[in-house]
């Protein structure tokens, strides 16, 4: 059966890539995530978008 | 995955069965309480490790270990073990599981890897459809009818990612506020160093550059801590100089604070009452619960210009939510400026307290080397920490009303229980006439370092604001853009079953429903399902719909999701006496349904209905060898079925043991079944009797005779469209079958109905054997040699049409030219 969870989240990441809000290492972290069917985690998702900001500061730094 | 063998050993109320389906459909019918249901646990039970029965609404007192197994057997001898085979796997699949160790499926023929899907997909119970499975998607709720369906399209792991992501953009919303709130305490700090009212950058420049000129340098025109030394040559001679100004400047912030200590304690007291008025009338407790709730859905609803709620989604019709969350804030306009005023006060109190922690940290800081700091060192650090206590308790006073109020004592002695308030009026006088005095040099750098600092600290509280609010974006674009795909892909998934639904269902119920239409529609945490009325319009399916409609929709949506879920993966689907309700014709239509729609599924099919049973043979669903009886049930036994033989294999069996009463009552019995299907297929003219019960000799003469007539008719159209060839072959047909009839005596024993069954079962062996070849002979002239189907009347409308088997092997056209 097709998971219906992987089509959306493969339709998420498609919007998302477009958006230019998330990188693209940090959709493919939200994918890995997707993977390990840990997005509904607070922790892990909260970490990634926690730690890609500071990414961001560096980048801009 | 379909079974071509099982065996079934102390089950339910099944003491040891084997069964041979042989991959194909297979009926079991019989009476309530005869263990058919025993045979739908068992494979339940072999594909799950759980018998669904005793799962649910209403069984919690039930287990599979005292109810699954033989009321008489102990679980280690409890056990269903199957042959299968599974498309794209060589050879036969052998499992077993114990109710010892439900849990344990033994495999062999392939690995669990290649099993695994299949058991995955059976473990959502997409299987099994029992009567009471039926109603959860037609009658249930609309969050128990989503419920179930999330269950079988295993989305559940889709609803815990969204509360996730909605939870963690209210997290980061809430932090945003928190870090707001850092962002204005770290501007009172500056305002109240510069003794300014209000935080604006010209007069903090201002202040600096004034600084910067006592120290001989140039202006700077930005407003970063890295600027406000720039350039300044400047070294503090004399370290260790107490800058006594600076000290009574803080000293002053204190007393300040003081003089207003009554303005203070008169407002902490004055939000305890408004906050008890609050919560001891229950309305505007209520209304205050939900004013930030209401507040924060209008302004989504503003920026996202939908009518979906964020909260349920249910959607709206247009404006209509909006309007109602207008009205709603509306009258709570009274409690708004309660609220406001009292976040006034809070802010009032917030800031007192923010500039006394301050001053009390700089004191202790600038005046280390003193005497009278030291001294008071100890006391100054606890005063510090109660007045942070007490900011504390500043937070959600009406939610934490008991925790608040602890900061009364607090604000009661907030200069009064360290002695200090005669301590700060003595350091005022000694601080003033400190000695040596600071330079202006000193000064102005004792200024900028502080500046810098609170700068610095301003600077850190917007960095962490900006990250706040990014981290804000991310998270609701995140959440927002995984609900737009979820209904994307949602809505699709239940358009294309909704769709397969309204197809199943129309073939199911035809002429009567050509424009049926159904809706499946997500709406939050609930998916609504509403069906076409005969064009009036759509409405639950329990609303308008008779109970056998209902029935059917049950059985359509469950097959249309069998359709999407398992196709290609699990073949077998058990119907446990679903059809209770759904009239005779539609029963032919869903036998039609079951063969023409599903090929490729085995179904396993129980009813206690013979009508149906013989339906669903006659109309080659199943085969006569893969219809089960169960007639009799015992504690000690199990059930009594006539599985094992077909009927001329039992009726031989019986003569060879000269058991000739029971061999003339199987007969007489199959007979019976066997016309009464004809009479109906046919539609044959039998006297109407009140009672419903028909026997042999009304149903055999008067199947027999509207098949001669139909034969005839058959010729007739022959004879118009100048077939000379099958009107001489119908001729033939006709003489055959006039024969057989003939050979068994039907109108001797046929005369008296109420004797004709012990005129065979007194008959000797050799009189009775050429009754029973000439009944079997009769059998098989309305039997297609082809496809094993019994002959039935085709029409148009209310015209015949023709007379054919299943397969079309024989078809006699009725229609003349």
């Amino acid at each position: 059966m097709k998971s219906i969870q992987e089509e959306i989240l493969k339709e998420l990441f498609f919007t998302l890539s477009k958006s230019k809000v998330f990188t693209k290492e940090e959709i493919d972290q939200f994918k890995s995530l997707g993977k390990q069917d840990k997005l509904s985690n607070q922790k892990d998702v909260e970490d990634l978008i926690k730690v890609q900001i500071q990414k961001d500061e560096n980048s801009s730094n | 995955m379909k079974i071509l063998q099982i065996e079934i050993n102390k089950i339910r109320g099944i003491q040891n069965l084997k069964l041979q389906p042989g991959g194909k459909n297979l009926v079991i019918f019989g009476p309530n309480g005869t263990g058919k249901s025993g045979v739908i646990d068992a494979i339940d039970f072999l594909l799950t490790g759980k018998i669904s029965r005793l799962l649910g609404q209403g069984t919690k007192s039930l287990n599979l270990k005292n109810h699954g197994v033989h009321i008489d057997a102990d679980s280690k001898e409890s056990f269903v073990k199957a042959t299968v085979q599974i498309d794209e796997i060589d050879g036969d699949i052998t499992l077993v599981r114990n109710m010892k160790t439900p849990n344990t499926l033994k495999i062999e023929g392939c690995s669990k890897e290649e099993l695994n899907p299949i058991l995955e997909v059976a473990v959502r119970g997409q299987h099994i459809l029992s009567r009471k499975e039926l109603l959860k998607f037609v009658t249930a709720e609309p969050k128990t009818r989503s419920e179930t369906l999330q269950t079988l399209l295993n989305i559940f792991e889709i609803e815990k990612t969204r509360k996730n992501l909605v939870k963690i953009a209210g997290l980061k919303s809430k932090k945003v506020a928190e870090l707001e709130t850092a962002k204005l305490h770290a501007q009172t700090m500056v305002t109240s160093f510069i003794e300014e009212e209000e935080f604006e950058d010209k007069k903090l420049l201002n202040f600096i550059n004034e600084n910067r000129k006592a120290l001989n340098t140039k202006p700077i025109s930005e407003l970063a801590s890295s600027q406000i030394k720039s350039n300044i040559e400047f070294k503090k001679q004399e370290k260790g100089t107490v800058n006594y100004e600076l000290l009574a400047k803080y000293n002053n912030h204190i007393l300040n604070v003081d003089q207003n200590s009554e303005k203070l304690k008169d407002t902490y007291n004055g939000i305890i009452s408004t906050v008890i008025q609050i919560k001891q009338d229950p309305n505007k407790f209520k209304a205050f619960k939900r004013q930030s709730f209401l507040k924060l859905g209008y302004t989504i609803l503003e920026e996202e210009n939908d009518n979906d709620c964020p909260f349920c989604e249910k959607t709206w019709k247009e404006n209509e939510l909006k309007e109602y969350v207008e009205n709603k804030l509306k009258e709570s306009k009274e409690l708004d400026s309660i609220i406001n005023s009292l976040n006034k006060d809070l802010e009032y109190l917030q800031k007192g307290t923010l500039i006394v922690s301050n001053a009390v940290h700089e004191i202790l800081k600038l005046g280390k080397p003193l005497k009278a700091i030291k001294e008071k060192q100890s006391d100054l650090n606890k005063w510090a920490s109660t007045i942070s206590k007490f900011t504390q308790s500043l937070h959600k006073p009406i939610t934490n009303l008991e925790e608040f109020k602890i900061g009364q004592l607090s604000v009661n002695s907030l200069f009064c229980h360290f002695n200090l308030k005669d301590y700060f009026k003595t350091r005022e006088i000694e601080f003033k006439a400190g000695i040596p005095k600071v330079s202006n040099k000193d000064k102005a750098w004792d200024n900028l370092t502080t500046i810098e600092t609170q700068i610095k600290s301003l600077e850190k509280a917007g960095e962490n604001l900006l990250i706040g609010k990014k981290e804000f974006e991310r998270a609701v674009l995140l959440n927002k853009e995984y609900e737009v795909a979820r209904d994307r892909i949602l809505n699709e998934l239940y358009n294309s079953i909704q769709k397969k639904f309204s197809n199943l269902y129309v073939k199911l119920h035809g002429e009567d429903e050509q424009n049926f239409e159904a809706e499946l529609n997500p709406s939050g945490a609930a998916l609504n399902f509403e069906v076409d009325f005969y064009g009036r319009g759509k409405h639950p399916p329990n609303a308008l719909h008779s109970e056998g409609h209902q029935d059917s929709m049950g059985l359509c949506i469950f097959l249309a999701l069998s359709e999407f879920l398992a196709k290609g993966i699990i073949d077998i689907v058990l119907l446990d006496d679903v059809v209770m309700s759904v009239d005779a014709e539609h029963r032919r239509s869903l036998c039609s349904l079951l063969k023409e729609s599903f090929p490729s599924n085995q179904f396993i099919i129980t009813t206690h209905d013979k009508t149906w049973c013989n339906q669903l043979r006659t109309e080659g669903v199943v085969s006569s060898k893969n219809v089960l009886e169960f007639f009799k049930w015992d504690l000690e036994t199990g059930p009594y079925s006539n599985k094992s033989n077909t009927l001329i294999e039992s009726i031989d069996k019986l003569l060879g043991e000269n058991n000739i009463p029971s061999a003339a009552a199987n007969l007489r019995r199959e007979s019976e079944k066997f016309f009464e299907t004809m009479c109906e297929l046919l539609e044959a003219t039998v006297p109407y009797r009140a009672s419903g019960r028909y026997d042999l000799g009304v149903l055999m003469p008067n199947a027999f005779a509207k098949f001669k007539k139909l034969l005839k008719e058959a010729k007739a159209s022959a004879n118009s469209w100048n077939n000379q060839e099958l009107m001489v072959k119908i001729d033939e047909y006709l003489s055959i079958a006039s024969q057989v009839y003939q050979r068994t005596k039907a109108e001797e024993w046929g005369i008296n109905a109420s004797v004709h069954f012990n005129s065979w079962a007194n008959l000797n062996k050799n009189d009775f054997e050429p009754i029973k070849e000439a009944m079997f002979d009769l059998f098989n002239i309305f039997i297609c040699s082809n496809c094993k189907g019994e002959v039935r009347l085709l029409k148009n409308g209310f015209k015949p049409e023709s007379m054919k088997c299943p397969c079309g092997e024989l078809n006699y056209n009725l229609i003349k030219k």
